[in-house]
């Protein structure tokens, strides 16, 4: 086991470094999860705006639509200036104004769909959208009702007393019960949202001098004259590799388990063990890859950062994939992380998908995909390597 | 008749145009300390990576202690000691470990490894440097460290390539003295080197090669004797007419006459007494001279005669 031993000691002397990845890191991965872990909604509260309101027409109708926007917004009567108008949307003292414009419970009555009233609005502001949705759904409510036969003052007070009902009755309701999780399982999430671009650095910037050292020419050309075969040496070289893998992998295991206690045992916990169990065979053929190519340790610095940190930006380590553009989730399909992410996302239920095992398999298969394409790729690298040693 | 250490017949080995060893023919007995002298670019480590199958080659046969080498021969490995031409050795690892692990990928036995590698810090003259990382080590000992890797194992045939390169003179004669040791103790020794003096001194038949061809083989008197210069005398003189050059051309066993520089240049081939009879021309004519040297062929003279260029050309 002489190469396994030297493997391990010249894995040893490069410890310090690669702990201060992992020191800098997890802390900044805990950190993001600590913070994630807040976000959860547990309550609703609608959005209250202030709307100014001008009403020309002084109608039964249109004092039941105040008062239906009255009780869920800060209403404030206003002069039918244009000028006023503009000037206390400017500065911002009421976000929207209806008009309501002279003749508006005829046109109402007489079953008239559009231009009912006016808006002005700030452009831009979402909020505005949501009032106009508001007010169309109160009018279509009411004339629904007077289809129906009632009279204005039924059709009007049936419309409020509806959408006030509504209004004060929101529950949130989760179609996904597995997504209802405790604070230490959302931490846990987090958490291995995370891990891909530590681990990935760490294994990379490890693993990778120790093969580009052992594959180095005049020393590989020594060691192929010693009496160990070639199977024997390369087992080793695997089994070091393998061993140094699996070291960062605990860390990172053990790490969770100390801030979120036994829970990381629970099946939501395993399965995101399980898959981030993927990153190591990924991150070794990376290494073998580039070990091939015998970089010196800066290169090895940028390559790596160039494949971690942009497959982590690109996939969705650090942003949400939600949150991600098209394009980009088109390109990030090709990559190995994005499978990872979505996966933790499938687990912790932020994904469009619901939680179901066929799904969770599939994306580890994905990555198994990957996986073998990678190693195929470092054997193809390797041959190429001793191809121009011998050369 | 004993078998050879190391047979080589009809070596081919090719780079696409470039023939590397054209037709190669060697044979090391048993006990022998071989020099391959040739100048850089002459094939040396060539045929030496052919013989331990880190090559392959066009053509020939390579047998060693008799059997035919392949890449998995490691029985016959096993007995192979190599020193690289370019220090191998893992800038991680101390003196002790470097040595511990070449010496463990032949010796599986912890004891034992344990006293080989001892006696090979001790060799080596390393014992005060045995924890010292290779990067704060000199060349001179830096060499030493990759020769105790090649050693430790304690085998019958010791392959050195150009160890001495870039060593100061101190540290290549410790070098020289401990191969001589390791050929005391047993073992046969394959040493290439383009420096002919370190060839001269200690090895005990020589192969000159040139261009991937054997073409010479000898011990290093063998080798002179096959050629024509036997002694060249060097005499600063301040003048000298043509008439004296002829008439010292004339002088028995004088071939070449030759004056540039202040200095005559005068090339015997055989014959006794030869500076005696051009110092008593000299006098009889009156010619007056400052300092004379009398220096007999070096391998380098050989090298120049056979393929008419200077070995450090």
């Amino acid at each position: 086991m002489q190469v396994f031993k030297a493997f391990i000691k010249t894995a040893f002397k490069s410890f310090p470094s690669i702990m201060l990845y992992f020191i800098i890191f997890t802390s900044l991965a805990l950190l993001m999860a600590y913070a994630y872990t807040d976000t959860t909604s547990s309550s609703f509260k609608s959005v209250e705006l202030q709307i100014g309101i001008v009403d020309k027409d002084h109608s039964a109708a249109s004092a039941a639509l105040s008062e239906y926007l009255d009780s869920m917004h800060e209403l404030i009567s206003l002069e039918n200036q244009k000028e006023v108008l503009l000037d206390r949307l400017f500065y911002r003292d009421v976000e929207y104004i209806l008009v309501i414009p002279e003749g508006f419970e005829d046109n109402l009555l007489s079953g008239k769909d559009t231009n009912l009233f006016e808006t002005v609005q700030i452009p831009g502001i979402y909020s505005s959208a949501f009032v106009d949705q508001q007010i169309n759904s109160y009018l279509k409510t009411v004339k629904l009702y007077l289809s129906g036969g009632y009279s204005l003052e039924d059709a009007l007070s049936h419309s409020t007393d509806t959408f006030l009902d509504t209004a004060n009755n929101v529950q949130i309701v989760n179609f996904n019960e597995d997504t209802q999780h405790s604070a230490s399982l959302v931490g846990i999430f987090s958490f291995y949202q995370f891990i891909p671009y530590v681990l990935a650095s760490m294994i990379l910037c490890g693993l990778t001098p120790i093969l580009t050292t052992f594959w180095q020419k005049d020393l590989a050309k020594r060691i192929s004259c010693s009496s160990t075969s070639l199977i024997s040496r390369n087992l080793q070289l695997a089994l070091g590799s393998v061993t140094y893998a699996f070291f960062n992998w605990g860390l990172f295991i053990l790490t969770s388990r100390i801030f979120y206690g036994a829970e990381v045992f629970s099946e939501k916990g395993l399965l995101c063990i399980l898959n981030s169990l993927m990153l190591l065979p990924l991150s070794v053929a990376l290494s073998l890859i580039i070990s091939s190519f015998s970089p010196s340790w800066n290169a090895t610095n940028m390559i790596n950062n160039i494949l971690s940190l942009g497959m982590s930006f690109i996939c969705g380590v650090f942003i949400p994939q939600s949150q991600l553009g098209e394009n980009v989730l088109a390109v990030a399909k090709f990559l190995p992380f994005y499978w990872y992410i979505k996966n933790n996302d499938l687990i912790s239920g932020s994904s469009d998908e619901l939680f179901t095992y066929t799904a969770y398999w599939q994306n580890i298969g994905v990555q198994l995909l990957f996986i073998g394409a990678l190693f195929a790729i470092a054997l193809v690298a390797s041959k190429m390597r001793l191809a121009r040693q011998e050369a | 008749m004993s078998t050879p250490v190391i047979k080589i017949e009809n070596l081919v080995k090719r780079y696409s145009d470039l023939v590397a060893i054209d037709h190669f023919n060697l044979e090391i007995k048993d006990g022998e300390i071989f020099g391959l002298l040739g100048p850089n670019g002459s094939g040396k480590t060539t045929t030496i990576n052919c013989i331990l199958s880190l090559l392959s080659f066009d053509k020939g046969t390579i047998e060693v202690f008799g059997k035919k080498m392949h890449p998995d021969s490691y029985d016959l490995k096993r007995q192979i000691g190599i020193v690289m031409q370019n220090v191998a050795v893992f800038d991680t690892l101390t003196v002790y470990e470097n040595i511990d692990y070449f010496c463990g990928l032949y010796i599986k036995d912890k004891n034992l490894r344990k006293q080989y590698v001892e006696e090979a810090i001790a060799f080596v003259e390393l014992d005060q440097f045995r924890k010292f990382y290779p990067k704060k080590l000199s060349g001179g000992l830096l060499r030493r460290l990759n020769i105790a890797c090649g050693i430790a194992h304690k085998p019958k045939l010791i392959i050195l390539d150009e160890p001495t390169v870039a060593v100061d003179p101190q540290s290549r004669n410790k070098i020289l003295e401990g191969i001589v040791e390791l050929n005391r103790q047993g073992a046969t020794i394959i040493y290439t080197s383009h420096y002919m003096e370190e060839v001269e001194q200690i090895c005990t038949r020589i192969a000159i090669m040139d261009s991937g061809k054997n073409i010479a083989c000898g011990t290093a008197d063998e080798l002179k004797q096959m050629i024509k210069k036997s002694e060249k005398i060097t005499i600063e003189i301040s003048s000298i007419s043509d008439e004296h050059m002829k008439n010292l051309l004339s002088l028995p066993h004088v071939y070449d006459v030759d004056y540039s520089n202040g200095q005559l240049n005068v090339s015997c081939s055989g014959g006794r007494h030869n500076l005696i009879h051009v110092l008593e021309y000299l006098q009889q004519q009156d010619l007056s001279f400052g300092r004379v040297y009398s220096e007999l062929p070096t391998l380098n003279d050989v090298f120049l005669e056979v393929t008419g260029k200077e070995l450090r050309d």
